[in-house]
């Protein structure tokens, strides 16, 4: 039964859904069948009006129990389709209770959260927020604690531990875990094959792995970074002065959460132990090295291309147009559909490094202006911890941070073959290499100055400036958490 | 006598009576400047003095005194976004009038064709400033965009654009000046059919030449749409935003981190609303002392000999 209906940023219902459209492709959707929020007389009309246009063209609206609770849940654009099963599901459990979605990209969840926040916006009730972020946003008082919201037999064994530690700040869970995360190096066979150069070992479609097998690949044919460089030079390929084919790209080729394992690998951290300076860390000799090597895939080498963000980078690798992609397990359904002949390998690392992989997730928090804090507490539980989270996993496919849904890949048959084998992939990554991001409350500045700094470097700034004229506009804020 | 008796009596005149009328018109204009001009403005001010700060009970508001503008003084972040700021309007403010006098002088004439080269060039004028940055985004994409294959077919280097610290501010104003000169060129254009035709006639009579007829003739009839023109350009320059966000992201390396930016970045990105006030108020004492200056090179007086 179709129950979507189209909301603009504001909340505001405007028509109903094209059926068989995208939710994500619709930019801001908005799932469920949500009762317009009190507004002017002019608004309240033309959605009364339009949602009688809605019960005119689909014909089933008279069946839907009528929303008592609408819950406003604030994420992103790209959840928008996956998340449809999950909602409908808990509506089902919930009669009454409607969630509509507020999707936003990427880069625009954040700022939108602050803005909305800041004005102790009662509109929003559900925030979805990531895992570096649970402390920033628990001292700028935008989340209400979860206490109450889980049982302790829940607590205790819903989540893989780092995954909720993530989540409680002074001792009290701020947001639960919805996603983790895994990262992966794809490379595409067919332009590997046409090259002459050899692949990394990997995953590949035809063959069955075990997780014995997925251990080996990982600790003894995990490819470096210089192997990387090594083969995309030879992958990239240049006509007329214009690149036809890169032979790398990061999938968020300046995103803190893909980069710091380059500094980590080199045996740096990107802030001191205490948390309170990235002077001699971030600057370091780990990092110098990191970014040195990152600056030339854009302005030595030139195997990576500059101005292409995240996710256009996808696309790049979905159309063939380059070799090797390192970003994350959620890109798998995309590279899948887009018919390439394509195979997975471990995320490198340095050559004689430590192995180091992304991770970290997105997190719920009930908005600390709701009105609806009960309802939104029962929607979280049911998304992080209950019947939600493998509807959600097998819907949309992030990588995921609950022990009965990881079990399911350790056991299943499904999992011992391309391209799911990659989850496999995921789960040794996530119990031996996985590193989290720096937890500080002043990660939203920390990041937003890492990010700009290696967007930079990846213009051509010289890497050594820009990682200390970095620090020293990060180190005031770590200063004035403290 | 009628007059004195009726103030005496302190009974209102009609004249006082008209004023009034008149004032009661104007509330509705003045309380709306009052509420959407004064306010913001008294609001950013007081703003300014007051910085976040975060205990262990959540956050709480403090009153620092000027402790967001002596922070300023100490960041080398908000300096080059100064210079920045200011070397862009610098070099757009001018470009843009003599860009948009000088089409204006061209389309202000009768001959073949001019009405598709006018329509032309008002195209810009109905695309907004974000539709126009994201042409223009593809246009100079230094992979392969529309630009960058016309110079391969004329053997010329590709170039970095808006991706090289060299390149990104003249991307930017090349995108506004695309997008404004047409709708600047209107008010010139507008002052430019205002000058009486037997103004120029006479001067070209007394032997004026074309160079002549402009400098003595054209350029001090059209005073008022220039100092118009001049006063809007910079006041709409000194707060552009729109390309910094959706093509830079006030980069690469600062390069085009104008004020604005950084304020929007330090206030919604950092969370940091009393630092980013404090450079919005910086922004609007800059902009208020720039565009007195030019009201007073305008002036008449000042002109006279």
């Amino acid at each position: 039964m179709e129950r979507s209906h189209m909301a603009t940023i504001d909340g505001a219902r405007t028509r109903p859904p094209i059926r068989g459209r995208s939710a994500a492709s619709r930019g801001v959707a908005a799932v469920g069948a949500p009762r317009p929020r009190p507004g002017s007389r002019i608004v309240r009309m033309a959605a009364a009006s339009l949602a009688l246009a809605g019960l005119a063209l689909t014909g089933t609206a008279a069946a839907q129990a009528p929303c008592t609770t609408t819950l406003d849940y604030l994420t992103l654009s790209e959840f928008g389709s996956g998340m449809q099963p999950v909602i409908q599901a808990f509506e089902k459990q919930h009669p009454g209770v409607c969630v509509k979605m507020e999707g936003y990209s990427f880069g625009d969840l954040f700022q939108t959260t602050q803005v909305r926040m800041r004005a102790h916006d009662s509109g929003i009730d559900v925030l979805l927020v990531d895992q570096p972020v649970v402390s920033a946003y628990t001292a700028l008082g935008y989340l209400s604690p979860l206490d109450g919201t889980f049982t302790d037999a829940q607590l205790a064994n819903t989540w893989v531990r780092p995954a909720i530690d993530a989540g409680r700040v002074n001792g009290h869970l701020m947001a639960a875990p919805q996603d983790s995360s895994i990262q992966l190096l794809y490379y595409n066979r067919a332009l590997f094959e046409k090259a002459g150069v050899t692949p990394p070992a990997g995953l590949v479609p035809g063959k069955t792995v075990s997780y014995a097998d997925i251990a080996t690949l990982a600790t003894q044919q995990r490819w470096t970074w210089e192997q990387v460089v090594g083969a995309a030079r030879q992958l990239t390929t240049r006509s007329d002065g214009t690149t036809r084919t890169w032979g790398f790209t990061f999938g968020q080729p300046d995103e803190l959460y893909q980069l710091q394992p380059l500094g980590l690998s080199l045996g740096g951290t990107i802030l001191s132990a205490d948390g309170t300076t990235v002077d001699g860390y971030l600057n370091g000799p780990a990092w110098r090295k990191a970014a040195a090597w990152y600056g030339d895939l854009f302005n030595g080498s030139k195997v990576s291309p500059k101005g292409v963000p995240y996710p256009q980078t996808a696309d790049l690798f979905a159309e063939g147009k380059a070799a090797l992609y390192a970003g994350g397990a959620w890109q798998l359904g995309k590279f899948k559909s887009s018919g390439i002949d394509f195979g997975i390998a471990p995320y490198p690392a340095f050559a004689g490094g430590t192995v180091a992989t992304p991770t970290g997730g997105w997190y719920l928090g009930v908005a600390a202006y709701s009105k609806h804090k009960a309802a939104a507490a029962a929607f979280i539980r049911f998304l992080t911890a209950e019947q939600g989270a493998a509807l959600w996993f097998r819907s949309y496919g992030h990588f995921p941070p609950q022990q009965s849904v990881l079990d399911t890949i350790r056991s299943g048959k499904a999992y011992t073959v391309f391209p799911d084998d990659a989850y496999l992939l995921g789960v040794y990554q996530s119990r031996t290499t996985a590193v989290v991001r720096p937890k500080t409350p002043a990660y939203l500045q920390l990041h937003n100055i890492f990010d700009s700094a290696f967007s930079d470097i990846r213009n051509g700034a010289d890497p050594r400036q820009a990682l200390d004229g970095a620090v020293k506009q990060i180190d005031p804020y770590l200063k004035r958490f403290r | 006598m009628a007059a004195p008796a009726e103030r005496r009596g302190h009974r209102p005149g009609p004249r006082r009576q008209e004023e009034r009328v008149a004032y009661l018109f104007l509330l509705p204009a003045l309380a709306g400047l009052a509420l959407f001009r004064v306010y913001p403005v008294v609001e950013a001010l007081l703003g300014a003095l007051y910085r976040e700060v975060f205990t262990s009970h959540g956050p709480r508001t403090a009153f620092v005194g000027i402790a967001n503008f002596a922070a300023l003084l100490g960041d080398p972040v908000f300096w080059s976004s100064l210079w920045v700021t200011l070397k862009l309007n610098l070099i757009i403010n001018p470009m843009q009038v003599a860009l948009a006098l000088g089409l204006a002088l061209m389309v202000d004439r009768a001959a073949r064709g001019m009405k598709l080269y006018r329509l032309l060039v008002l195209v810009p004028i109905g695309v907004s400033l974000p539709v126009a940055t994201l042409l223009w985004r593809l246009m100079l994409d230094p992979n392969g965009g529309f630009v960058n294959a016309v110079l391969a077919v004329l053997g010329l280097p590709q170039q970095p654009f808006y991706t090289s610290a060299a390149q990104a501010l003249w991307s930017i104003i090349l995108i506004a000046n695309w997008k404004g000169v047409s709708y600047w060129m209107v008010f010139m254009l507008a002052g430019l059919q205002g000058i009486p035709a037997e103004l120029q006639e006479a001067a070209a009579i007394d032997g004026a030449g074309r160079l002549q007829r402009f400098a003595r003739v054209t350029l001090p009839l059209l005073r008022g749409p220039l100092l118009f023109v001049l006063v809007a350009d910079t006041v709409i320059n000194f707060v552009m935003f729109v390309p910094m966000y959706l093509l830079t992201r006030g980069g690469p390396s600062g390069a085009t981190n104008v004020l604005m930016y950084q304020a929007y970045k330090v206030g919604f990105a950092f969370g940091d609303m009393g630092q980013a006030l404090a450079i919005v108020t910086v922004l609007l004492t800059l902009l208020l002392g720039v565009v007195a200056w030019q009201f007073r090179l305008f002036d008449p007086g000042e002109q006279r000999p």
